[in-house]
């Protein structure tokens, strides 16, 4: 069995009265990439925060690359690289520079820093840019240059916190693009995200987090068929409600010359549309819509992802 | 890898940083911390030189007596310009990025503080010159002149620290700045402008208490008296235990701030 990159046990953090991460519990292993999708305020960025050795956790414990968050901070320093939420980075340095400042930092020698810093900036597509200030960066490029700050020593596990928040769409693509390049080379991966898609996209498994707690795991399409609605259309009104919702246990609405019936995810479909028919006769046109990640999230969460919501709250509770 | 090369290798490369940052505003870095007191070596030294008959100097000359203080209050004119830094690199979560990379925060500290250090050359070489220019003396020829540059930069490092405190905890880029006018009370309520002798008492209480005082009088010692004199060691010892009062202070209030998360 191999051995996990990324275990946490039971990873509790209080800021004082504030639970903000509650017995979490979870492993990612070698070179996959885990997405923790939350609300902002979740707890996310606290996780991250302990797993990176910047916060100690209240209880609990945290294996990275095999070494003790808490016992071996140094060694999980050296096997880890991080982004955190926003980019950490002086507007006043040039990317050379601050490429050159963490090399130096790591006691690189300084053939070895040039010679890194050089090879960053060409793979993250800054060598242009290399000797301008980071000040006059674009929000892209700052987190493509944050990104590579965390490559630096080739670490093998690789967190990164929200790091396509408040991206355009065309950078956080070229983002993502990165991102399964790391994988491919067989980094490991923890992406904490709040956007639905970049975890579908991204995240071979999924762990949703909510108020510290982690509710639910597993990958986008397990996620789906466990705990995601889905959906018949049918075109009229019909009163299907007594039989159908036997079938699917989902509710079912009648308007405007439709009728949308609910399937709970562990009903069958299939059973669903024997018996609708049997009731409506033959219908043309029934659409049925699979369960999104984001109706996943609702049915966890009982809310949705408010993307433009509380940013400053989860810092608070980091 | 022993423990001090840990520590050397990354604080050069936080010196180095401060360098550039110098180098970019070299205004308040290098030249504003010498202004102050060459204007006060200017007007002193013409406007009361005749002070002698008035007040009895230790020095015999006022003017000879002046200089020296001058040359110390560059050493807390313009105190702790990387300490807005250390403030700005906090707020804005870069210290994570940087403390990530090394075994203890206070690493981040030390390279500043060797900034701190050098850059009160130019400044402390400037007022040195124009002091001569005035009407000071410096019979110990340069070994004088560098045992009180060395005294100055030890000052300069241990004054940081102060900047560096109120920077960590306020994460304000300004506070420091706000200090500045401490370093008017750190002087008047010191021996750099008249000695003891001439003060009220309540004044020559404070400066007894005042660790610049010793400073202040080792570096006269150091400029125009007796260079291998108790004075100039005590001057040396006191500024030293200053500068390590100063690194574990603001390290531990450093450390205090990062372990909080």
């Amino acid at each position: 069995m191999t051995t996990p990159s990324i275990e946490a046990h039971d990873l509790t953090k209080h800021f004082g009265e504030l639970v903000a991460v509650d017995h979490l519990s979870f492993s990612v292993s070698p070179g996959e990439i885990f997405g923790l999708l939350g609300r902002n305020g979740s707890g996310k960025t606290t996780t991250v925060r302990m797993l990176t050795t910047l916060l100690r956790p209240t209880s609990g414990a945290a294996v990275i690359a095999g070494f003790d968050v808490a016992r071996q901070p140094d060694d999980v320093r050296r096997s880890s690289g991080v982004t955190l939420q926003d980019a950490a980075l002086d507007p006043n340095m040039t990317g050379r520079e601050h490429l050159n400042l963490i090399g130096r930092l790591l006691q690189f020698g300084k053939r070895e820093v040039t010679a890194r810093a050089t090879e960053l900036l060409e793979a993250f597509g800054l060598s242009a840019a290399a000797d301008r200030r980071i000040g006059t960066y674009s929000g892209g490029m700052q987190r493509r240059l944050d990104i590579a700050t965390a490559l630096f020593a080739r670490p093998p596990v690789l967190f990164l916190d929200e790091p396509t928040s408040g991206l355009d769409p065309q950078s956080r693509r070229a983002l993502w693009d990165e991102i399964l390049r790391l994988r491919a080379d067989g980094t490991t991966v923890l992406l904490t995200t709040q956007y639905l898609e970049e975890a579908d996209q991204l995240a071979d498994r999924i762990g949703v987090i909510d108020s510290g707690k982690l509710i639910a795991g597993g990958t986008p399409r397990e996620l789906r068929a466990a705990h995601g609605l889905r959906t018949i259309t049918v075109p009229g009104e019909h009163h299907l409600t007594t039989l159908v919702v036997t079938v699917t246990a989902g509710t079912v609405t009648a308007r405007d010359g439709l009728t949308i019936i609910d399937v709970l995810p562990d009903a069958s479909i299939d059973e669903a549309l024997a018996q609708i028919r049997s009731v409506a006769g033959t219908l043309e046109d029934i659409t049925v819509t699979k369960a999104s990640l984001e109706d996943v999230f609702v049915h966890l969460t009982g809310r949705e992802i408010n993307t433009a919501s509380a940013r400053s709250t989860d810092r608070a509770a980091a | 890898m022993n423990a001090l090369t840990a520590a050397t290798g990354p604080s050069s490369a936080v010196f180095a940083r401060s360098v550039r940052e110098g180098l970019r505003d070299p205004g308040p870095a290098l030249f504003l911390p010498a202004l102050p007191p060459l204007l006060l070596v200017i007007a002193m030294t013409s406007l009361f030189g005749r002070l002698n008959g008035v007040i009895a100097f230790p020095t015999g000359s006022f003017k000879e007596f002046f200089v020296p203080g001058a040359i110390m209050i560059v050493a807390i004119a313009g105190g702790g310009f990387t300490s807005a830094q250390v403030a700005e690199d906090l707020r804005s979560g870069f210290i994570d990025r940087l403390r990530l990379q090394v075994r203890g925060p206070l690493i981040l500290l030390l390279g500043r503080f060797g900034f701190e250090a050098i850059r009160i050359i130019p400044g402390v070489a400037a007022v040195l010159c124009v002091g001569l220019l005035f009407g000071g003396a410096l019979p110990n020829g340069l070994p004088g002149a560098l045992v009180i540059t060395l005294l100055a930069m030890l000052l300069s490092a241990a004054y940081a620290g102060l900047f560096y405190i109120a920077a960590i905890v306020t994460e304000d880029p300004q506070t420091p700045l706000n200090l500045n006018p401490v370093g008017i009370i750190v002087s008047f309520l010191s021996t750099a402008f008249i000695p003891r002798a001439a003060m009220p008492s309540w004044a020559d209480t404070a400066a007894g208490l005042n660790p610049v005082t010793v400073i202040v009088d080792g570096a006269r010692a150091a400029m125009i008296g007796d260079l291998t004199s108790a004075t100039v060691a005590a001057a040396l010892a006191v500024a030293t235990a200053g500068v390590a009062i100063s690194v574990v202070a603001s390290g531990a209030v450093l450390n205090r701030k990062l372990s909080r998360g």
